[in-house]
Parts: structure tokens; C-alpha cells; sequence
């Protein structure tokens, strides 16, 4: 076959950082014309193959071909020109631009003073072709996720990119939503585009691909057709071994923990994002808040943390009224956050392991003079670190060098294990971006708190965590608490269907 | 034929104790760089290296002028890192240098006191002064999100200026004619030390506040929130520090040690309160928090070796007729080494051979 037919062809690979064999020896094509699933776990070495191929990294040996024509980047610009384009997870839009701004302003190619009429025209074209909706006059800053992530979509095909490089692109997105861009990767590629779709969830690689490629520590473990495969299949190339995956539910609820009466929350702009929630949430139950990012729940969370005003209505955690109280005295009644963002909300990324797994008991451990007592503090951490098996070379690294995993898991030790107290759990996309290994320890946890009695009231986009942990499900829409069902009044497809029809 | 290849890639970070013997040897290779600039007056750098060294460290009498240089450059150095370690960008250590020094000269010329008590209460006032100075800029921050780099910068031109306007107006030397305060009362000044030159226990104070800011930074839990409210304010927010309070104090003490290092250089050196008090103290102090990385021991070492880079520098002109102010250029340079260096230390070049 000759090379030409591959859109791409990375040959031989190899990639090391310090420590770290991320590509090894690693061969990769893509036609023309496909959409190409890469798969794996973090950590397995896909990100840092496709930000090779985008020019990011160069590689330590191995050799790229575009079109059959061999090329050496030395910066995304080089990549941009050759057609490669990648979305990724963190879009690089300018919030206070419109949408027409950012898609003229995104593209290296256009003049000094560009023609703003025909470029509007063909970028709506563009627009129109895919049955996107955008407004291309309004502010990203009032755009959904889905909706930047277009924008992202049309500024790639407005520069002319004929590889689009898609990085974990459903982790946003409704499952509406998911369902365009899923048709907007087979249009585009019948088109003779190719895609590459960096995923680690194996429904959606089985529904979308033509071909799927599996990477495990550095390596291609797999080149395989969705037809000639399975989930199971490939959840076990992707992982190495297959692992009880299920999570056994409890028993009888018992008092209510945590509860919610008619709250009203604005957002940062004066808008009412939360409209008159009630909700109750037992010990020993975990309540799961389905819904679209960007319906109330982040207001909901930090309303219930303490970070936000509550304009009406209570908060009350084991019957004492908590409303508008500060953060630490919340705490003090018996309630853990796991927050959204752990690297900039739950984590001090620069400080050392050891300095941020005393965050929450320093206190207890100072004299009266303030000194700390480092010896016990040592003991304390190096118990936890244990009981929560967390893999780090020493207690004094930085946390930003430990993995995803281990740092929520950092999260986690030190969120649980400071306060004899808790009585509610409130966890916040508790495995967003984390591996299958690390999202079943952080699901275990939960339940093995859940069974010591704890309430848990969880927030998640992600369906699959919803249905395996949450004894009862809420949908939230736009503020309030659109729909209520009880363990197995409900299946995954029908709350997919009630989701879908949520704007964000 | 084989060709080099450079490389830059990210490395894993550095332990501390590494970080620091590894950046101790940049700054040195830094000034050795600079040195080079001495290269246009005609002069070999490493003789001009060898006479910086030899007229700040070779002799008592440089050696003297050398710590006489320190006491308060350490001191701002000191001010600036207890600032910077909770991220408020005080660029205002100079303004409030000169406050803290219009205080203390205040309570030097009026108050009748013994020695002691004299002294005590004019570094009261130094200190008082110095947190005066920094008050509003903090509290334009805090209450209304104001950005303090602008706000301390500015403000050093303002107090400059009015203690300028103080001095040629309203407080003027009845004795000298001169734009500078009477002269502070002998109960007021601060002892020297026997068989040093000028030097005065401005030094010792400074060293042992350097004592007092370590066992904090290392051992007490304000100097654990201090570190951890700047490196993710939000963060430790969430965790339940209090960290505007924090923020507050530690930008006040910030202030109080920049009026301090005022009160001493009227208290030890001059007697008086002059316009050209300091020759950028304030600034030098900046370059010291930043090669010191706002530890006890790096704002140390640092303020030593910027005080070398002075008084050598002083006598190199004096000995080949190469002039002062390229001090400026050299500290100018090193700031720039330092601040390269914390960007970069997570990176690692790498030089590959290859055909």
C-alpha cells in the first residue's frame, strides 16, 4: 500500500520524559477519509502522542508523514499549516470577543486587515453546512460549553484543516450535543477529513469510529474494527486486566443528613441560577444530581459550601440551619467537599505532598505559640498515605508531579480522614478525567462511606457514575429539580432522553 | 558530519535542597556573565570580579562597609519576601523605607529619653511608619480589588516627594541650611560595634528578625498558611485559612520592616533625614526576596551578595574609574538570571550529539 492513502503516518515514536517512557516506539496511521478512535486510559501515552503530531512536543526518534510527505514541526503553526487541527479540552477562546472575532482573529492566515464581510459569509456557510447553531454576533462568555467547543469546530475548518484532532471532546457535552458532533465527524470525514478522537470512554469509540487504536503505557496494544470487537474486549486491552467494575448498593437509609428548602443562589452576574430547590439527603444513601453542566449545580455546590450567598431559603445539615455560614464553621458541622476542579479548588499543585495533606488539621497539631508539630503531622500523613494507597516517591514532591489519580486521591485522604464529624458528602464530579483504576477507587470510597452511614449527595455529568452509585436520582434543569426517581424506577436510555432535552 | 541538538524539556521538579545549591550556581554564573559588560571600559572581567571582591571583602574597612550596606538592604529584602510569599506585590519597600525613617527621626529629635527606651521607640515608630505607608494600598486591594503593584509603585514617588517638600519647607537643618531634618538627639542612636567601622547593631537586629521569619517559615503554622495562600489563595480559601487576614498582616509587616530598615539608616547612619537617604534600598530589596526566593536563608545570602556587588562596585570606580551606577546594570541583570531561572528550573536542557 502505498503511503499516500494515510492522512497520517507516525513511524517508530518514541517519546521520553524524565522518568517516563510516554510513546515507545509507536507506530500510528489514519487514512483518509476515517474517523480513528485513540484509546486509553491516562497516563497511556495518547495526549502526548497527538500533541506530537500538532507540533507541542518533538519526538526523541520516529519519523511523521503527512499526505505521504514527511515533515518536521517545529511548533503547532507548522502542524496548523500542514491541515492538522486539534480541539482541546480547554478551549482558546477569547471570552469577551464574539464569536466572529474569535474564529477571524483564531486563523494565522488571514490578512492585516481582513475582509469582514466575506470572511462572515463564509464562515456562516461553514455553519450552515453542518447544522451547527451559533450566533456568530454573540459573546463566548454566554456561550454553552457545547457551543464554544463549535465555535473550536468551525475556526479549525475556517483555517483549512483537513486532520481534526479531538481531545476527550464528549466530557462537555449533553448527550444531545454529542449526537451532533458525532454527526458532524461522519459527514466531515465522507468528506475525505479525518478525525482522531481521543477518548477513554469505549461506548462512545465503539459508536463513532471506523477504526480504533489502543494504547497502554506508552504503546499500541491494538488496531482493531468496532465490528471486530467488543466493550469487554477492549476494556481489557485498555486496562490489562478486567476488574469488578460493579458496586454493590445498601441497605435502609436512615434520618435526613443534609436538607435543602426553597434555595435561591445568583450567579457571579446577579442572575438566580438555583430556583427554589428542595432536596433531602439521608445518612447512608447517595443522592445523584444528574443534569448538564451549567443548570445551577455549581451555584447549588458552593451555596451549600459556603462560598456563595444564599438570597432565599435554608440550608440545614443534621437539623442545624447552616445557611450563609463561613466555610470552616460548615465544616465543623459534619460537612466534606470534594470539589469540581481539584487542581485549583482541592490542591496547592506547587506545595509539597506533605503540605497538602495537613491542610485541614494543622490547626490541631499547633501550640499555643503556633508551632506545628511536625513529627506527629509526619505519622498522620504517612498513616493516610498508606490507608488511601498513595503512590508517591516521598512525602516532599510537589503534588503537580503526582498523577491524576494519586492526586485526587490526596484529595480524598485528607478530606475524609480530618474529621471524626462528617455526616455528609458532597462530591463534585468525583472521577471526571481520572482512569478506570483510579475512578473505581474513588467509587468504592464513596460507597464504603456511604455504608458507614454517611449521606452523599453527588453531582456528576456522567451517567454511568450516576446510575452505578446514586440510590436516588434527581435531574436538575435550569435551577430546579425537574424530575425525582427512586433506585430502579428508571433506566440509563430514558434519563439520557429526559437529559437531552436540557439546554445547557 | 555531527551537528549538536539542543533540546529544552520539562523536568521533574527539583527537591528544595537541589533547587537551591543549583540556583546559587545560575546567579553566580549570571554575574560572571555580567561581569562581562566590564569588557567596553577595557577592562579584563575577572580582574574586575577580583577587585569587587577584594574591595568589598579584602579589607576590615570594606568588609564593614560591606554589612553597613547589608543592614538595610536585608531588611527590605526581608519586607519584600514576606510579602511576596503571600503574592501582594509590595514595589513599595522604598517609599516606605523613607516614611519609616521620617518617624523615627520624628521621635529621635523631639523626644528626650534614656538610651534605650530612645531607641526602642524611634524603631516603634519605624515600623509604624512603614505600615502607615503600606496601609492604603493594601486596603484599596482588598476592598476594591485595586492591583498593588501600581498602587505601591506609585506611592514611592508620593511619599519620596512629600517627605522632599517636608524637608525643603517645613523642616529644614536651622543649623546647616540644608535640605535635611535636625539632627536626632545621642539617647537615639544606635550603637556600633566596637572596632568595625560604622557598623551598628542594625545588622544584628536584622540577622535575628532573619532568625525569627525562619523558625516561622519553617516551623509555625502562619508561615505554612503563608506559603499555601500564595501559592492558591482560593485553594486555601476552601480549606478554611483565613486568608485575606493573612494576606493583610503579612503585606502590614511588609511594610513595618521597609520603615524599619528607614529608622536605622537615620538611627545609625546618617542622624538625620535627608532626601537621598537611601540609594534604591528599597528596590535592592525587591532583587534580594526574588534571588532568595523569599526563603530566611536565600534573602540572606542574597542581601550579602548584593551588598558585595555595591561596595565593590563603589570601589572599582574609585580603582579604575569605571562608573558606579553599572552596579545598576549588574543588579538589573541578576534580577533577570533569578527570575529566568524560578520560570525555568522546570526545564532541562539538554545537548544531543547526532550525524
Amino acid at each position: 500500500m502505498s503511503k499516500s492513502v494515510y492522512a497520517v503516518y507516525m513511524k517508530g515514536i518514541t517519546k521520553r520524559f524524565p522518568g517516563v517512557l510516554a510513546n515507545d516506539n509507536v507506530t500510528f496511521t489514519v487514512k483518509r477519509g476515517e474517523v480513528h478512535s485513540l484509546l486509553g486510559e491516562n497516563g497511556a501515552g495518547k495526549s502526548t502522542l497527538m500533541n506530537i503530531l500538532y507540533g507541542y512536543y518533538r519526538p526523541d526518534s520516529g519519523k511523521i508523514y503527512i499526505y505521504g510527505k514527511e515533515v518536521k514541526f517545529r511548533g503547532p503553526s507548522d502542524a496548523i499549516k500542514h491541515g492538522i487541527g486539534m480541539v482541546f479540552q480547554h478551549f482558546n477562546l477569547v471570552d469577551s470577543l464574539t464569536v466572529l472575532e474569535n474564529i477571524i482573529l483564531g486563523n494565522p492566515n488571514i490578512g492585516f486587515i481582513p475582509d469582514i464581510d466575506r470572511e462572515r459569509r463564509i464562515i456562516s456557510d461553514l455553519i450552515d453546512k453542518y447544522g451547527f447553531k451559533l450566533d456568530l454576533n454573540s459573546k463566548i462568555s454566554y456561550l454553552s460549553m457545547g457551543e464554544k467547543q463549535r465555535v473550536e469546530i468551525i475556526k479549525l475548518l475556517y483555517q483549512k484543516s483537513r486532520i481534526l484532532i479531538f481531545d476527550e471532546p464528549t466530557t462537555v457535552l449533553t448527550p444531545g450535543e454529542k449526537e451532533l458532533l458525532f454527526k458532524f465527524f461522519r459527514n466531515v470525514s465522507s468528506e475525505g477529513s479525518s478525525i482522531i478522537f481521543i477518548t477513554h470512554k469505549l461506548e462512545e469509540a465503539m459508536e463513532v469510529s471506523d477504526v480504533i487504536t489502543v494504547m497502554r503505557r506508552g504503546k499500541v496494544v491494538a488496531n482493531l474494527k468496532p465490528s471486530e470487537t467488543s466493550i469487554d474486549e477492549l476494556a481489557r486491552l485498555m486496562v490489562g486486566r478486567v476488574e469488578g467494575y460493579r458496586v454493590k448498593r445498601s441497605g435502609r437509609p436512615g434520618k435526613i443528613i443534609l436538607s435543602i428548602n426553597n434555595l435561591w443562589v445568583k450567579d457571579d452576574l446577579g442572575r438566580y441560577r438555583v430556583r427554589g430547590i428542595s432536596l433531602d439527603v439521608r445518612a447512608g444513601e447517595i443522592v445523584g444530581i444528574a443534569g448538564i453542566s451549567g443548570n445551577g449545580q455549581k451555584e447549588l455546590v458552593e451555596a451549600i459550601a459556603g462560598i456563595r450567598r444564599v438570597d432565599k431559603g435554608s440550608i440545614s445539615i443534621d437539623g442545624a440551619e447552616v445557611t450563609n455560614m463561613d466555610p470552616e464553621k460548615i465544616f465543623g458541622h459534619g460537612l466534606i467537599v470534594i470539589p469540581e476542579d481539584r487542581n485549583y479548588e482541592g490542591l496547592f499543585m506547587e506545595a509539597s505532598v506533605y503540605e497538602n495533606m495537613i491542610s485541614r488539621i494543622y490547626k490541631n497539631y499547633s501550640s499555643k505559640l503556633g508551632f506545628l508539630n511536625h513529627n506527629v503531622l509526619r505519622d498522620y500523613v504517612y498513616k493516610i498515605i498508606k490507608e488511601y494507597e498513595i503512590q508517591t516517591p516521598t512525602l516532599d514532591i510537589p503534588v503537580k508531579a503526582l498523577s491524576g489519580g494519586n492526586r485526587q486521591r490526596v484529595v480524598l485522604a485528607r478530606e475524609f480522614s480530618f474529621n471524626s464529624n462528617k455526616k455528609i458528602i458532597l462530591a463534585v464530579y468525583p472521577s471526571r478525567g481520572l482512569d478506570v483504576k483510579a475512578t473505581n477507587f474513588v467509587r468504592m470510597l464513596l460507597c464504603s462511606e456511604r455504608d458507614k452511614g454517611i449521606g452523599i449527595l453527588l453531582v456528576s455529568d456522567d451517567l454511568d457514575e450516576i446510575f452505578e452509585l446514586s440510590n436516588r436520582i434527581l435531574v436538575m434543569s435550569d435551577g430546579k429539580i425537574i424530575k425525582e426517581y427512586n433506585e430502579g424506577e428508571v433506566d440509563q436510555g430514558e434519563l439520557g432522553m429526559v437529559l437531552s432535552g436540557i439546554e445547557a | 558530519m555531527i551537528i549538536p541538538k539542543i533540546i529544552v524539556e520539562r523536568r521533574e521538579p527539583l527537591p528544595k535542597s537541589k533547587l537551591f545549591i543549583y540556583y546559587i550556581v545560575t546567579i553566580l554564573a549570571g554575574f560572571i556573565i555580567v561581569s562581562l559588560t566590564t569588557i567596553a571600559y577595557g577592562l579584563n572581567p575577572f580582574l574586575a570580579i577580583y577587585l569587587i571582591l577584594k574591595g568589598s571583602l579584602g579589607s576590615k574597612y570594606g568588609f564593614s562597609e560591606t554589612i553597613v550596606r547589608m543592614s538595610p538592604i536585608l531588611l527590605t529584602g526581608l519586607a519584600v519576601a514576606i510579602s511576596f510569599l503571600v503574592r501582594f506585590w509590595n514595589i513599595g519597600a522604598e517609599g516606605q523605607l523613607y516614611v519609616g525613617a521620617l518617624f523615627a527621626a520624628i521621635v529621635g529629635v523631639y523626644l528626650s529619653l534614656p538610651s534605650p527606651i530612645h531607641i526602642f521607640i524611634a524603631s516603634l515608630a519605624g515600623l509604624i511608619g512603614g505600615a502607615l505607608a503600606i496601609f492604603p494600598p493594601i486596603y484599596l486591594k482588598q476592598r476594591y480589588g485595586v492591583d498593588e503593584v501600581v498602587t505601591t509603585l506609585l506611592s514611592n514617588w508620593i511619599y519620596i516627594l512629600w517627605i522632599s517638600a517636608i524637608l525643603h519647607y517645613y523642616w529644614k537643618n536651622p543649623i546647616t541650611h540644608w535640605p535635611e531634618s535636625p539632627y536626632i538627639k545621642d539617647t537615639c542612636i544606635l550603637p556600633r560595634i566596637p572596632g568595625m567601622g560604622r557598623m551598628h547593631i542594625g545588622i544584628l537586629i536584622g540577622i535575628g528578625l532573619i532568625g525569627v521569619y525562619y523558625i516561622m517559615y519553617t516551623r509555625s503554622k502562619y508561615g505554612y498558611e503563608l506559603k499555601l495562600i500564595g501559592l492558591n489563595p482560593k485553594a486555601a480559601y476552601l480549606q478554611g485559612m483565613p486568608v485575606a487576614k493573612r494576606i493583610f498582616i503579612a503585606a502590614l509587616i511588609s511594610g513595618a520592616l521597609a520603615g524599619l530598615a528607614g529608622a536605622y539608616e537615620v538611627m545609625g547612619l546618617s542622624y538625620t533625614i535627608r532626601e537621598d537617604l537611601s540609594p534604591g534600598y528599597g528596590y535592592s530589596g525587591i532583587l534580594v526576596a526574588t534571588m532568595g526566593m523569599n526563603h530566611p536563608i536565600g534573602v540572606l545570602l542574597s542581601a550579602f551578595f548584593v551588598s558585595i556587588i555595591e561596595i565593590g562596585m563603589l570601589s572599582l570606580q574609585r580603582a579604575t574609574g569605571i562608573p558606579y551606577p553599572l552596579a545598576m546594570v549588574f543588579e538589573g541583570g541578576l534580577f533577570v538570571v533569578a527570575a529566568l531561572m524560578q520560570l525555568y528550573s522546570n526545564y532541562r536542557i539538554k545537548i544531543v550529539w547526532r550525524d
